[in-house]
């Protein structure tokens, strides 16, 4: 495991354990220091939930799972792997409510995509074409999205397996499925030359 | 063919983790790499959506922790005692055969009190049929057979060959014991709320003394004279009770 790897799964036992010494504004300053907050709130954002609603997500997370639960949690040393496990879900539920609240689209908007939009000048290049792809993927499929999220940003396959709940040979599956899903499609973006 | 595979898959795995991998095929690489480069450019661009500070965030956060706080209710005895099951379950097995040992004890002191008045008083009117022998035969022997198995709290006391107890009564009338102890006289005693009577009433049934032998009978008389304020017919009840000889 990696030094940058243990120290990012240290801070998060670290702040349970402040949180379940009952030193809350010690933990909060650890939380921001180690830079939770932007980094819970962008993994939220990657699906499409704007700012607002994404700090309101991280904030209810704070309170109601971190603060409220960091008692119950067995194992603190698997203390990040929880928080992302929890906070996934919260997305998700978030997602489907959006999901379910959002109205029908009239007929000139039925194919516009949710997915944020990249400048026409940028998608003219192949990388470009690869965002664009990305947000599209990211909005078919938050789950496999979600998976790549995981391994970007650094975790091993133990991890991750824990997180999405999946035995250790079903998440390699997945984690395989993932990257020929991906790959359908950037099939579009090899026609354009870097 | 599935270690080909797998071994791609950890390649690119690797590639969008940053590392450099050697013997992967470009077209992995290159694959692995774009994706890398399109997932930077998307964290930088939501990065610079996300304000470095918010102090608002942590208000609120810290204003629904102290509300929570607030409300929260101080732990009571209960919720501290459960908290940590194992001690729990321990405290009870503890305080259970604390308890239980106590009653043994009291009950035994209490029996061997109603043995000995017994026996006085049945030594007073000469009865041969007195055994002096104690019924309560301890917490070990009564839960535990003679091998040392566990025989559970549960066992039940069922007193052997001759080890019954003859409680008399000292009352010098019409429904005494001695050889004018007839059912009539007590019976017509006992129908004028006499308790004597009618403790007598239960011991000649208890006994089989000029009528037929019956515990039922003789507790139902025990009652009666219990109900009048006897406290050697209470005392009586509870020993047929305590015998198995009722139910």
């Amino acid at each position: 495991m990696t030094q940058e790897k243990l120290s990012k799964l240290n801070q998060a036992t670290e702040i349970i354990q402040l949180l379940r010494e009952g030193r809350n504004d010690e933990a909060l300053m650890l939380f921001e220091k180690y830079g939770f907050r932007k980094e819970f709130i962008g993994f939220a954002m990657k699906r499409n939930i704007n700012y607002d609603d994404a700090s309101d997500l991280v904030q209810k997370f704070t309170i109601d799972k971190l603060y409220m639960k960091s008692n119950s949690i067995k194992n603190i040393e698997f203390a990040r792997t929880w928080m992302y496990r929890v906070f996934s879900n919260m997305v998700n539920d978030q997602g489907r409510m959006l999901k379910k609240n959002r109205e029908v689209p009239l007929d000139e908007d039925r194919d516009q995509s949710q997915a944020p939009k990249i400048s026409d000048e940028i998608s003219q290049t192949r990388s470009g074409c690869v965002q664009e792809q990305l947000a599209k993927f990211r909005e078919a499929e938050p789950k496999r999205a979600e998976v790549l999220d995981y391994i970007l940003l650094n975790k091993g396959t133990e991890e991750i397996r824990l997180i999405i709940g999946r035995s250790y040979g079903a998440t390699r599956e997945y984690m395989s499925q993932c990257r020929k899903k991906f790959r359908s499609f950037t099939e579009i973006c090899n026609e354009i030359e870097e | 063919m599935k270690n080909k595979e797998q071994k791609i898959l950890q390649d690119w795995i690797n590639t969008l983790q940053g590392s450099e991998v050697s013997g992967i095929d470009s077209k992995t690489r290159l694959e692995a790499r774009l994706l890398r480069n399109a997932w930077i450019a998307e964290n930088k661009r939501i990065e610079n959506e996300i304000p470095d500070q918010d102090d608002v965030f942590y208000q609120n956060v810290r204003e629904a922790i102290a509300k929570r706080e607030a409300n929260k209710p101080s732990k009571d005895l209960w919720t501290t005692f459960f908290e940590n099951k194992f001690k729990a379950f321990l405290i009870i097995i503890l305080g259970t055969g604390l308890v239980y040992a106590s009653k043994k004890t009291y009950d035994g002191v209490v029996s061997v009190a109603n043995e000995l008045n017994h026996i006085i008083l049945a030594k007073e009117t000469g009865n041969e049929t007195i055994n002096n022998k104690t019924n309560d035969k301890g917490f070990w022997n009564e839960h535990f057979d003679k091998h040392g198995g566990f025989t559970g709290f549960w066992s039940r006391y069922t007193p052997g060959e001759g080890e019954k107890i003859l409680p008399i009564n000292m009352d010098d009338n019409l429904c005494s014991y001695n050889a004018t102890l007839s059912l009539e006289n007590c019976l017509a005693l006992a129908n004028q709320y006499d308790s004597n009577a009618r403790f007598n009433l239960g011991l000649m049934y208890e006994l089989g003394v000029n009528v037929d032998q019956s515990y039922v009978q003789a507790f139902e008389w025990y009652k009666k004279s219990s109900s009048l304020g006897n406290e050697d017919a209470r005392s009586n009840m509870e020993y047929l009770i305590k015998k198995g000889l009722v139910y």
